[in-house]
């Protein structure tokens, strides 16, 4: 049996116990798992490369940013909690639903791809956070 | 030329202003980091794919120096009115994005389709957020510098966990061509009587699991564990059905991204978006459900798929 492969994930995991650089740990895991798997540098920097490009999309969360950090400054989250506030009994159940209901139609439109990484998420995730708050919800202490 | 190439254009802008920022503040690491980032996702197209993973390979040196601080750029901020509500905006984003993709689906070039699902997805993000960014910043009488400026620093409180995700889909590619799958396959047939279907979906789920929690990404871990596990032992080995395993086989994948900082864009961004003070907040929270529904999904496919 060949272990040699599994000597990256060594790597990953002893890096990211010793809280190492988490990108750079990540780098070297693939480096040093192609190396003992027998592949040629020159074969694992063409695997790299072709694997980024091909997955660039996933930093789309980046040209959000503009359009969050403009109504982050326009006072998004506090607009987020007067309009809790606003809601007669206020309940985890009361806001999740909801706003699970509309994750859902949404992915059934097809937008899997984006629906659950964090563009999607402040709005909701604020009133979660503020919600625990006002329920003295045992989350409180993570907000 | 990707399809996609004005988007990582956009993306590369985002970068470059941040790389600018750092260089004016005097920080040479930071300056490199996302200028040969910004260049990676512009150029990445037309060089050989080997010197785009020596640069990944330069952007992940260059991450682990020493980088300064900072300073707030814009530090005065207009009180918003409070009659006025940004809420509305914000919930144009994703109504928007599902407007526009759905618009983006149809778009059609000589006869083809010119976008696929997921690129229709990501053109549709792109041109809502660009739209509410431009309309608020009309609205609300502010530059759009002001939004511009204030993501740019935003990303920069993020840092590599903005392209973590990006890192660990590289990593899976590698692991994949280095024959991980081959060695968890042997490793199993050795540990579990391959006559003992109940441990072998355990050893499936789990394994799905807890990969998924190391690579951050239940789709690397897919192929490892369904080539090496579900596909020689399951299906073929005992008959179970296919379809049960596999779909609950990744829905197993996910539980171990609730469990995960690997898994940057779900559990550590939110958390760093809305300044919690404990990073791993998330995780903490997701962390039973997370459990619970593994064990559930162990039973699951076990009564579902089990020939009868």
């Amino acid at each position: 049996m060949d272990f040699w492969p599994a000597l990256g994930l060594l790597v990953l995991i002893a890096g990211l116990a010793l809280r190492l650089q988490p990108m750079l740990t990540v780098l070297s895991a693939g480096l040093v798992s192609g190396l003992a798997g027998g592949m040629s540098l020159i074969d694992i920097l063409n695997t790299l490369g072709e694997a980024f490009s091909r997955n660039r999309f996933l930093a789309i969360l980046i040209l959000t940013l503009p359009a969050i950090a403009l109504l982050e400054r326009l006072g998004l989250r506090e607009h987020a909690e007067r309009f809790i506030r606003g809601l007669r009994q206020p309940s985890f159940a009361r806001v999740l639903i909801p706003y699970l209901a509309i994750r859902q139609i949404f992915a059934m439109l097809g937008l899997t791809s984006i629906a659950g990484s964090a563009p999607m998420l402040p709005a909701p995730t604020t009133s979660v956070c503020f919600l625990a708050k006002t329920c003295s919800w045992r989350l409180v202490r993570y907000c | 030329m990707s399809v996609l190439w004005p988007i990582y254009l956009a993306i590369a802008l985002v970068m470059l202003r941040l790389g600018w920022r750092r260089f004016s503040a005097g920080d040479q690491a930071g300056t490199a980091f996302w200028t040969v980032l910004a260049i990676l996702f512009v150029a990445a197209d037309w060089m050989p794919p080997a010197v785009v993973g020596g640069g990944l390979l330069l952007v992940g040196v260059l991450s682990a120096l020493p980088q300064g601080k900072l300073e707030t750029l814009i530090k005065t901020v207009q009180a918003s009115e409070p009659r006025t509500t940004v809420l509305r905006p914000a919930l144009l984003i994703p109504l928007l994005t599902v407007a526009l993709m759905l618009i983006a689906k149809t778009v059609q070039w000589q006869g083809q389709p010119l976008l696929d699902a997921t690129q229709a997805t990501l053109y549709g993000l792109a041109c809502s957020v660009l739209l509410v960014w431009w309309a608020t910043s009309f609205t609300w009488r502010v530059s759009p510098r002001l939004g511009f400026e204030s993501g740019v620093e935003v990303l920069d409180r993020l840092g590599w966990a903005a392209v973590l995700p990006l890192a660990l889909a590289t990593l899976g590619a590698v692991f994949a061509k280095a024959g991980l799958g081959v060695l968890v396959s042997d490793l199993v047939r050795l540990a579990v009587p391959a006559d003992s279907g109940f441990l072998l979906v355990v050893a499936y789920a789990l394994g799905m699991a807890v990969f998924t929690m190391v690579m951050g990404n239940a789709f690397a871990a897919f192929p490892v564990l369904s080539i090496g596990i579900a596909v020689p032992l399951l299906i073929q080995g005992q008959g179970y059905a296919a379809a049960p395993v596999v779909a609950i086989g990744m829905l197993s994948g996910y539980c171990g991204t609730l469990m995960t900082p690997m898994a940057a864009n779900f559990n550590l961004v939110p958390a760093i978006l809305l300044e919690l003070k404990d990073r791993n907040a998330v995780i903490k929270a997701q962390a039973p459900t997370g459990a619970a529904l593994l064990i559930v999904n162990i039973l699951l496919i076990y009564f579902l798929a089990k020939p009868a």
